[in-house]
C-alpha cells in the first residue's frame, strides 16, 4: 500500500524551511514565554453547527524554554539544517541528537497548528 | 577527521569511535547484535556480532558478503585483498567497503566490522582501539556518551535512548542495580534550579524517597550526592513495602552543557556500588 506521507531523503528534510502559521496570533509576548492562539476550523456538519453548539473558536498554547527559542528562530527562511546547527552550537548537542530533537519539536508544533513545514513541489515521494 | 570521539563498549566488544561518529541504530543482544554508525548523514560503519555453532572460515565469510554486495549493485565480483591487522582479518576490494572479522572462540561469536564512508585513517584508528573480551566480568559498558565499569559481573537490563536523554540500567546479583544517565539541554532542564533540587525531583520521578542531597563537586564540576530509598520491585517486597537502598551522584559539565548522573540501588546497603569508582 503506498504511503500517504511524502518520503523525503534526509538531505531534503534538512533543506526544508519551517514557517509560522500566519493565522496564529500572539496574545502575550514576554522574554520568558509566549502565549499563542490558533483558530480552529471545523468541517462538514460541525462547521454549520459551531455557533449553535458554541464550539471553541481557537486554541491557545504557551511556549517557553527551548520551544520558545525554537519558535523565535522559525522565520520561513531558516532551514532545518540551520536550526540543527543552532542546537549543535548553542546547546552542545551532537548532530543526531539535534536532528532528532528538532524533528520531535517540529512535529509537535506542526500538530498544534503553530508551524507549517511545506514540502517543495516535486520533492514528495 | 581522525580525532577520537566517544567510547563504545558492549558485551565485551569495545573501541573508541573517531570524532563525529554516532550510533544511529542498534540491536544489543549478547548473542546477536549490531551497531550502525553515521558521521552526520554519512553511513561510516556497521559492527555486527553473532553467536555461531562453530568457527566459520573468516575469508569465506568476507568473500560471501562481498559477492552479495557486488550482486546487489549489479557489479562483477572482484577479488578481495586479504590482510591481517592484529586479531582482525580484513578484506578489501576497489570501490567496496572494507570488512574486518574476528572470531571469539570462548563466546563462539563472530564479530564483523564493515566500513562505508570511513577514511582509511578512521578505520585504522578504530580497529587499533578495538578490543574483544571473552566474558563480561569487570567489563566496560559505554554507549551514547555514557560510560561505566562497575567491576564484577553485570548485565544490561534497559537502554533508553532519546535525543539528549540517555539512560542505561545494569543489574547484577545479589539484587543490585546501577543506573547511568546523561542529559543534554542542561540549561533548559535546570531552568534556574539548583542541582540539589533538580536531582531530588529526578529521583522522585523514579519513585525514590530522597533522604538527603548534599553538594559534592566531582572531577572539577559542580555536583551533588544523594541518598535515597527505592521501592523494591519484587512481588513480596511490593506487598511488604520494602525499600532498597540508593546512592546517587549528579554532576554538571558546564563546558559540555551536559548533566550526568549515576545511581547504585541495592537491596542491602552493603551491596551498594561506590558510584565514583564505577565511572569511567
Amino acid at each position: 500500500m503506498p504511503s500517504s506521507e511524502p518520503a523525503l531523503t534526509q538531505e531534503q528534510q534538512l533543506a526544508l524551511r519551517p514557517q509560522r502559521n500566519a493565522r496564529a496570533t500572539v496574545l502575550l509576548d514576554e522574554p520568558e514565554r509566549v502565549r499563542l492562539a490558533v483558530p480552529l476550523s471545523y468541517r462538514g456538519p460541525l462547521a454549520l453547527a459551531r455557533r449553535l453548539l458554541r464550539l471553541r473558536e481557537q486554541r491557545t498554547y504557551v511556549l517557553d524554554g527551548l520551544g520558545l527559542e525554537l519558535w523565535r528562530r522559525i522565520d520561513g527562511t531558516t532551514t532545518v539544517a540551520g536550526l540543527v546547527e543552532w542546537l549543535e552550537r548553542d546547546e552542545g548537542l551532537s548532530f543526531q541528537e539535534a536532528r532528532l530533537l528538532l524533528a520531535d519539536y517540529l512535529g509537535t508544533l506542526t500538530a498544534r497548528g503553530l508551524v507549517a513545514v511545506a514540502v517543495p513541489a516535486g520533492q514528495g515521494g | 577527521m581522525t580525532g577520537s570521539g566517544q567510547r563504545l563498549a558492549w558485551h565485551g566488544l569495545s573501541c573508541t569511535l573517531p570524532a563525529g561518529w554516532e550510533v544511529t541504530a542498534y540491536r544489543l543482544g549478547e548473542e546477536d547484535g549490531e551497531f550502525r554508525l553515521h558521521r552526520r548523514l554519512d553511513p561510516v560503519a556497521q559492527c555486527g556480532w553473532k553467536r555461531l555453532p562453530g568457527r566459520p572460515d573468516a575469508i569465506q565469510v568476507m568473500q560471501e558478503r562481498h559477492r552479495r554486495w557486488c550482486e546487489e549493485r549489479a557489479q562483477p565480483a572482484s577479488d578481495l585483498r586479504i590482510a591481517s591487522l592484529g586479531p582482525w582479518t580484513c578484506g578489501e576490494a576497489p570501490g567496496a567497503p572494507l570488512r574486518a572479522v574476528c572470531w571469539q572462540p570462548v563466546r563462539r561469536r563472530l564479530v564483523e566490522w564493515t566500513f562505508g564512508l570511513a577514511s582509511p585513517e578512521e578505520r585504522g584508528a578504530l580497529l587499533a582501539s578495538a578490543a574483544l573480551a571473552e566474558d563480561d566480568e569487570g567489563g566496560e559498558w559505554s554507549l551514547f556518551g555514557l560510560g561505566v565499569r562497575p567491576g564484577g559481573h553485570w548485565r544490561p537490563v534497559e537502554v533508553e535512548a532519546r535525543p539528549a536523554a540517555v539512560r542505561l540500567v545494569l543489574e547484577s546479583d545479589p539484587r543490585r542495580r546501577l543506573v547511568a544517565r546523561r542529559f543534554g539541554l542542561a540549561r533548559h532542564l535546570l531552568a534556574g534550579r539548583g542541582l540539589d533540587d533538580w536531582y531530588a525531583r529526578l529521583l522522585r520521578s523514579s519513585f525514590a524517597r530522597v533522604e538527603s542531597v548534599e553538594a559534592a563537586p566531582f572531577r572539577g564540576h559542580d555536583g551533588v550526592v544523594a541518598r535515597f530509598r527505592m521501592r523494591g520491585e519484587h512481588a513480596l517486597e511490593k506487598a511488604m513495602g520494602r525499600r532498597w537502598h540508593g546512592l546517587g551522584r549528579l554532576w554538571y559539565d558546564r563546558a559540555a552543557m551536559r548533566l550526568h548522573a549515576v545511581e547504585s540501588i541495592a537491596r542491602r546497603a552493603e551491596d551498594l556500588v561506590e558510584v565514583d569508582h564505577a565511572l569511567l
